[in-house]
């Protein structure tokens, strides 16, 4: 039976005793103490251990870094051409605070070898070593969040208006005169201070780890990540109070909140994920490497021949270096035009890079702009996507380490080449550099992007995020404007 | 009694619309992961044999080069007469040595030939049940060549599917994994609490009826609708996917047993919650705690314990520690190959070169062998404590059974990367005997150059794998779960 009550009936009773009275009877059932130190227990090992972890993985990279930079070092006298085939390792650093959220970095490769002649995906990825358990997820302090919070949101508004109407105290509170818009802000701050008491772990977790993440700790990123998982938790626990307050019985209403979570979470995400897939289909990694393969050798579809290409910009350059005409051509000796067709042959394998990475870095953005688009049907994948995001450890992050290592490896071949083409002589391929000149190749240096880059990538999920909320709070206003009392 | 309750339960079943809605959205679901299944292990399939056909392609073209043109006849001479670089081995006495001025062509080359033009291809064919699982993370392709480690192309330039990645994978396993548990749960929490909160319960015994016999009665009727829903579409993909083999025949035997033992967990936990719970609401959140107990928390703690007790070793590390163990032999070969157009021509020269280059290569892998191998000794040792660990939740053992018959174990991995070892170790053993001994490729060695294929594993050890996973993580919670509640529904009459 609806009844709603005309707001001229209802009093403006003080939001104190209305929030105690809901608290307290959550802090009087026992299973909520015995959840809430689960979920410290949980939230605590999971972000303890995830901090040891990334700060292990961190130090072992930047170790590995120096050990890679000695090694470019000491590699002793070559020509600088035979150097760029040597090359050099880089490793990725982990993301901000993948402690927090380790995102996809599991999926993806962690260092790459920068070499002459050919651009190699990041190498090192540690799901090729994963065992049966990894099938499953790591229990991260953000999955906990995403996934298993959800539930005890459930758990602790499902009943928020029906079980007070099933023992038949609404009918009493309502009688005081109690506007019921009044006594849903009372619900909703008593559940969320329960909530609060329950999350707090993680919000310690969090801040300890970002304070103390090297090599700066990003506080912006932190507090975004704060803003967005409140949002998400707010957006739950209006829902459930929503749900609550419509639904016939307490029954009905866990019911139906548990098949939505099941739908959002765990059905809507991976058939998107499926049909992403299908609709952009990313080339089979064999294929890949097989075409960037061929038209390394034969040159691009419809364009010249790899020698012919070579050539013309190998005219290119030498006009622009002042060498065209047969003047200019005499002028040139030994590794001087060895040295330039090297250039030249880079130009050319470059365009080529260009051509099959700008297509597949296309289908991401489509894949990614897909994905995000999830999010408007499902609120996991919102938190999801902009979780990893704000962590640093999705694949746009990756995506970026991967560009600023192909920028470095351009510089220092071409580097490598100009000081071959330059110094080379007489002596042409026989001529060897040593380690003055590896110690003036420039160090890999990477700086993580900033938040606003991060942020502008995750605009549709965020969009999708504050719609949830909006939808939610209207929904959980209107059902408290149209109470069922009885 | 147990018929005609089952009968009773099947007609109220028959009017119930969710009930239809659920089981349809189920089956919709596997049929779907079932499909996906079949064309993504197609798709792997294709990349295979594409693989498979231009090497047979490439290696035809060059058998047939060289008996266009073959090589010189080769002269016997005597170790005297050769006169090796320094370092370099000398060739066995009375080694046939090709003419001093025959120009050497690249298709009798063997180092071209092992390294390149002749390179083979090592395949992981897909399992008996490949639909099964998607997984992709590790490699199922090696290329084999004279490099000292064997290189895949799927890991070189690995295109990252980002729905998959970020998203996760709606395979089979997944949805006999989590969903079919929800559907359990959904079908059953109100079991007998449904009736006891509906006060039709005590009109029920006040029948002629004993509280398990009705209790099993409602639970077949169930049952019977959740199997049918689960086992006909299943059988239908996996008999579609299964080779028409014994392996092929075990591995749908084997599916069968493990989906039937699972779903018997569930619906013992559903008795048990309905027997030990209150309210219904109370069972559906108590079984809600068990699926997030058995398929995220139990996984995910054992991950963390077995990390912290046997860390996986370090790639990272890896990389850098293969580079200093094989430093000299590395720098050897990039210096040989970064001098472009430095190459000798010049017999005697490039024979020197390719010796060289022999022997850095052989550097390279007795460098790297140690690095390895302890590489994989502590992969072994993570995974051997992870095979007992995994029978503490249903879940887990289900998916390494699952992963085990689609092919997609970590063990039949293992397996394969050992074998296309092997191989590779003779391949280069073999084409560098012939380097070795100054001999050029032909094109009846050509056509005997061995091909790689993949030897499975004997049945009865992966039978063992899958029956103590079972017997140990399914079966004997099963029994537990029966135990406490059989007593306890013996009493729900009298409550």
């Amino acid at each position: 039976m609806t009844q709603p009550v005309p707001p001229s009936h209802a009093r403006q009773v003080p939001l104190g005793p209305l929030v105690t009275h809901e608290l307290r009877q959550i802090l009087r059932d026992g299973r909520f103490w015995g959840v809430a130190a689960l979920m410290t227990a949980l939230l605590l090992s999971s972000g303890v251990f995830g901090w040891n972890h990334a700060s292990a993985v961190q130090a072992e990279r930047a170790e590995a870094q120096r050990t890679s930079e000695a090694q470019w070092a000491d590699q002793g006298e070559k020509n600088p051409h035979a150097a760029a085939h040597y090359g050099i390792y880089v490793f990725k650093p982990t993301g901000a605070l993948s402690f927090f959220d380790p995102g996809v970095e599991s999926s993806l490769g962690v260092t790459v070898k920068l070499q002459a002649h050919k651009r190699s995906s990041l190498q090192g990825a540690a799901s090729q070593d994963s065992t049966a358990l990894d099938a499953f997820g790591r229990l991260s302090p953000a999955a906990i969040l995403q996934l298993i919070l959800p539930l005890l949101i459930i758990g602790l508004g499902f009943t928020a208006w029906s079980a007070e109407r099933e023992r038949g105290t609404l009918r009493q509170i309502m009688s005081y005169g109690v506007a019921p818009p009044r006594l849903l802000q009372g619900k909703l701050l008593g559940l969320g201070a329960a909530l609060g008491l329950l999350t707090l772990p993680a919000l310690l977790v969090a801040i300890g780890g970002a304070l103390w993440a090297p090599p700066a700790p990003p506080l912006g990123r932190a507090a975004a990540l704060l803003a967005v998982y409140g949002l998400y938790m707010g957006a739950y626990l209006l829902g459930a109070i929503a749900v609550s307050a419509r639904a016939p019985s307490s029954r009905d209403a866990l019911v139906l909140l548990l098949g939505f979570w099941g739908l959002t979470s765990l059905i809507v995400p991976r058939l998107a994920g499926d049909l992403i897939d299908a609709a952009v289909p990313m080339p089979a990694a064999a294929t890949f490497a097989a075409e960037l393969s061929e038209h390394m050798e034969r040159g691009l579809p419809g364009g010249p021949g790899r020698e012919a290409r070579v050539e013309e910009l190998l005219g290119d350059l030498l006009k622009r270096e002042g060498f065209s005409g047969e003047g200019g051509m005499m002028m040139m000796q030994g590794s001087l035009l060895q040295g330039m067709e090297l250039e030249a042959e880079a130009a050319f394998e470059r365009e080529v890079i260009d051509h099959h990475f700008n297509r597949l870095a296309e289908r991401t953005r489509l894949q990614d702009t897909a994905t995000q688009c999830v999010a408007l049907l499902s609120p996991f994948v919102a938190i999801r996507s902009l979780s990893m995001g704000l962590a640093g450890t999705d694949l746009a992050h990756h995506q970026h380490f991967a560009r600023r290592a192909e920028s470095y490896r351009r510089e220092l071949v071409s580097q490598l080449n100009r000081e071959f083409a330059e110094r080379g002589g007489v002596d042409g391929w026989a001529y060897r550099a040593n380690r003055a000149l590896w110690e003036k190749a420039p160090p890999f240096t990477y700086a993580p992007p900033p938040l606003a880059w991060a942020a502008q990538r995750q605009a549709i999920s965020a969009g999708a995020l504050a719609l949830w909320f909006t939808l939610v709070c209207v929904a959980a206003w209107a059902s408290a404007r149209r109470l069922k009392v009885g | 009694m147990l018929w005609t309750t089952a009968r009773l339960q099947w007609m109220i079943l028959r009017r119930d619309r969710l009930v239809w809605f659920l089981l349809a959205m189920f089956v919709g679901l596997l049929l779907y992961s079932g499909a996906r299944g079949v064309s993504h292990t197609e798709e792997r399939g294709a990349l295979q044999v594409a693989a498979e056909r231009a090497e047979a392609e490439r290696l035809g073209a060059l058998a047939e080069e060289l008996t266009r043109n073959p090589p010189p006849p080769p002269k016997v001479i005597t170790t005297t007469a050769w006169r090796p670089e320094a370092g370099a081995p000398a060739p066995e006495a009375d080694s046939p040595e090709p003419e001093a001025d025959a120009p050497a062509s690249r298709e009798s080359d063997p180092y071209l030939v092992g390294n390149e033009l002749g390179r083979r291809v090592a395949a992981l064919p897909p399992g008996a049940l490949a639909p099964l699982t998607q997984g992709d993370a590790r490699p199922t392709l090696f290329e084999v060549n004279l490099g000292a480690e064997l290189a895949s192309p799927e890991q070189a330039a690995r295109p990252i599917a980002l729905g998959r990645v970020s998203l996760g994978t709606m395979d089979m396993a997944f949805v006999l994994l989590y969903l079919l548990p929800l559907l359990v749960i959904a079908l059953t929490y109100d079991l007998l609490l449904g009736e006891r909160e509906s006060k039709t319960l005590a009109l029920v015994f006040s029948q002629p009826i004993a509280p398990m016999t009705f209790v099993l009665g409602k639970l077949l009727a169930r049952a019977g609708l959740i199997a049918a829903a689960t086992l006909v579409p299943a059988l239908l993909i996996w008999l579609i996917a299964a080779p028409g083999d014994a392996r092929g025949l075990f591995a749908v035997v084997t599916g069968l047993v493990v989906v039937l033992s699972y779903l018997a967990f569930w619906l013992a936990a559903a008795v048990a919650a309905n027997a030990w719970m209150r309210s219904s609401a109370a069972s559906a959140l108590a079984l809600m705690g068990l699926w997030l107990a058995t398929l995220v928390l139990i996984p995910g703690l054992l991950q963390l314990g077995v990390e912290a007790l046997y860390p996986p070793p370090s790639r990272v590390a890896l990389v850098n520690l293969t580079r200093q163990a094989a430093r000299d032999a590395e720098d050897a070969l990039t210096a040989m190959e970064g001098t472009h157009g430095e190459t000798p021509t010049e017999r005697e020269a490039y024979r020197a070169f390719l010796l060289r280059k022999v022997k850095a290569h052989e550097h390279m892998e007795s460098a790297l062998e140690d690095v390895v191998d302890g590489f994989d000794r502590q992969l072994a040792r993570q995974q051997g404590v992870v095979r007992w660990l995994q029978t503490l939740s249903p879940a887990v053992v289900g998916r390494e059974a699952f992963a085990e018959l689609s092919g997609d174990s970590v063990y039949r991995h293992q397996r394969f990367k050992r074998q296309a070892h092997r191989f590779h170790e003779a391949w280069r053993d073999r084409f560098f005997q012939i380097i070795t001994r100054g001999e050029r490729m032909t094109a009846e060695r050509v056509r005997a150059l061995p091909a790689f294929a993949y030897e499975a594993e004997p049945l009865p050890a992966q039978i063992g794998r899958i029956g103590t996973g079972i017997a140990l993580g399914v079966w004997l919670p099963t029994v537990l779960l029966v135990l406490v509640s059989v007593r306890r529904v013996g009493r729900i009459g009298r409550l």
